[in-house]
């Protein structure tokens, strides 16, 4: 029980007539990388947000740390990486950094020291002093994973964090995402690239809101029967089976 | 040729098509103008007739006071009778706009054949009443004078009887800029708070940088208050320098204490960040942003006393007046900068735009839950 972050249960959430998340059940427990995978709509960045309590579910339940998603005591302890970009352009680099370390509290010699560490982690210590405005679009994604990660949060919510990042550093991402859940971290992870999503201990796979599996990818392919994650996805959604629902 | 006007056509009929869809800013476009002009027009027309004059003719002269009431009454002028050591008192209180006093030897005078003087007091920091009432007055001697078909009202007067003004508050010293700067100071303050904030929450919006501060261990009062801090510096250095602009560049003739004219500004940035934060959640863009101007900016300096007092508007207006922020402040910074009038006289004033900022931060911490 104690080992349980994420409690997700019968969670719904309705836009208007339209239904982007329905009776969702799962369970993440800590030092677990977490992959949601699914199509463009099919419901990642609002679950990500009602775990985030930037969202309020329509019905059902979302508790992490054992408490209702939102609640100000809990904020400390994640960290959010959004879909949009999510910075300061007008700010530099560092600036922004230190913005939102500040936000989190860190102070003096604690912010410098994480924030030399977010920099390097995402391999941006020379562009320290480039205005946000003057980055392209792959280094602006590595500055907004900077900026989720540098308080240290127990559980990390990233939607989408690798979109426009060449494989390089991709790997370098998800190199640093395996040590932090060695350290205990949780991470909640969505992606539309199935080859990454291997690399996940647990998948979520999601289509118009509903969870058609949720289990290991090894489990995956091995229920499938499939050589890939892509093909064992669009076999799932030609079935429109669900599977391995706790 | 057939090529150029084949994409001037395009981009026109993208613009077209892009307005046809937004219903707001064809609402604003058709409908700002009829409002703001419509207001306008009502308040030219609206009778300004609550001119209020106080009368005091000596005792002597008690069988003129009927006639002389009644030509007063004529131009429209509000008539009470009063004692002229009352005077200064009620004009003070703001009981009166203005105080006629005969002189105690008037009839000796006229019987002499001589010019009477007569004083007129002026409360004086209501440009526009002035004005109002000496037009009126002007108009009510010469219907005195011998020429006049009214003669006989004050028999054989040789002459215009002479008028001599004094402004209780601003005067001859006081030009128009001078009645004006205290309306300046918080419509510009007013203005640029209120727009900015509003533009830059939405900025924070449509970057997703709300999304990391509302996740964030940031309350949403703190949100609010983080922005009216960050906007409380750059508005109170915009109003320092519009007060130092108005005093040693334009001149302007101000009296009672600067610190009191800060302390309004204060609540002034404090209510209009508020009030930017709130509304901003109702736009989509920094277009729809600058819309809010004609709604809620263009009445504000109609109605709050900028060019009208509001005892001269009609009830309707006035009711619509004292629902605005901007009314408080600029009767509170005309107390203080035309009357030199202190805390005593303007705490209600304070009091109504604290009240504004409580009630626009509360509106505006509620608001940005929405905004995610
Ligand atoms: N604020 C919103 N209002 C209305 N519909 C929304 C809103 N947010 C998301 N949706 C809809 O909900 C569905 C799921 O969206 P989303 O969670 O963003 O999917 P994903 O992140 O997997 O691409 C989509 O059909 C999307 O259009
Ligand atoms: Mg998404």
């Amino acid at each position: 029980m104690n080992d349980e972050v994420v409690r997700v249960e019968e969670l719904t959430k309705d836009f208007g007539a339209l239904r982007a998340l329905d009776r969702l059940s799962l369970t993440i427990p800590r030092g677990t990388i977490y992959g949601l995978v699914g199509p463009n709509g099919s419901g990642k960045s609002t679950l990500i947000k009602i775990l985030t309590g930037l969202l309020r579910p329509t019905s059902g339940q979302a508790t992490l740390f054992g408490q209702t998603a939102g609640t100000i005591s809990i904020r400390r302890r994640i960290g959010y990486m959004p879909q949009l970009e999510g910075l300061y352009l007008d700010l530099t680099v560092e600036e922004n950094l230190q913005f939102f370390a500040s936000v989190y509290g860190l102070k003096g010699a604690d912010q410098r020291v994480r924030t030399e560490e977010a920099l390097s982690l995402v391999e941006l210590t020379a562009r320290r002093g480039s205005k946000g405005e003057e980055l392209s679009g792959g280094l602006r994604q590595r500055l907004s994973l900077a900026c989720a990660l540098l308080h240290r949060p127990e559980l990390l919510l990233l939607d989408e964090p690798t979109v426009g990042v060449d494989p390089e550093l991709r790997q370098t991402f998800w190199e640093a995402f395996t040590r932090m859940a060695g350290e205990g971290t949780t991470l909640i992870i969505s992606t539309h690239y199935l080859e990454e999503a291997s690399r996940c201990r647990r998948l979520a796979m999601l289509r118009d809101g509903q969870l058609l599996v949720e289990e290991s990818p090894a489990r995956i392919l091995e229920s499938t029967g499939e050589a890939s994650l892509e093909e064992a996805f669009l076999r799932l959604g030609k079935e429109g089976r669900r599977v391995g629902l706790a | 040729m057939s090529a150029s006007l084949d994409r001037i056509w395009a981009l026109a009929l993208r613009v077209i098509r892009q307005f046809r869809r937004d219903r707001r800013t064809l609402a604003l476009l058709f409908l700002a103008p009829l409002f703001v002009m419509s207001l306008l027009a009502y308040m030219i027309q609206s009778p300004s007739s609550s001119v209020r004059l106080g009368l005091s003719l000596p005792s002597a002269a008690a069988p003129l006071q009927g006639v002389v009431e009644e030509a007063l009454r004529a131009q429209g002028l509000e008539v009470t009778v009063i004692q002229e050591q009352d005077a200064r008192e009620l004009l003070e209180e703001g009981k009166l706009d203005a105080a006629l006093l005969f002189p105690q030897d008037l009839l000796q005078v006229l019987a002499a054949g001589g010019q009477p003087k007569v004083e007129l007091w002026l409360e004086g920091s209501e440009p526009s009443i002035n004005g109002e009432v000496m037009a009126r007055l002007t108009a009510f001697l010469h219907n005195l004078s011998v020429s006049s078909p009214r003669q006989g009202v004050l028999p054989n007067l040789p002459a215009l009887p002479e008028l001599v003004t004094t402004y209780l508050y601003g005067g001859a010293d006081f030009t128009t800029v001078s009645y004006l700067a205290p309306a300046f100071v918080s419509f510009f303050i007013f203005f640029f708070v209120f727009l900015l904030s509003a533009v830059s929450f939405l900025r924070e919006r449509s970057r997703g940088t709300i999304e990391r501060l509302l996740v964030s261990p940031l309350g949403r009062g703190e949100i609010v208050l983080g922005y009216a801090l960050g906007f409380l510096l750059f508005a109170l250095v915009q109003s320092a320098i519009i007060l130092l602009f108005s005093i040693y560049v334009l001149g302007i003739h101000y009296l009672g204490s600067l610190w009191l004219v800060y302390l309004v500004n204060f609540l002034v940035i404090l209510s209009s960040v508020g009030l930017g934060i709130f509304l901003s959640a109702f736009a989509r863009n920094e277009l729809q942003a600058v819309q809010f101007i004609p709604i809620v900016v263009i009445p504000q300096i109609l109605l709050g006393g900028f060019f009208w007092p509001l005892q001269q508007m009609a009830p309707a207006l006035r009711w619509i007046a004292q629902a605005m922020p901007m009314t408080y402040a600029i009767q509170a910074l005309k107390a203080v900068m035309v009357r030199g009038q202190g805390l005593a006289a303007i705490w209600p004033q304070l009091l109504a735009l604290l009240g504004f900022t409580i009630l626009f931060f509360l509106l505006a911490a509620l608001s940005v839950r929405k905004m995610a």
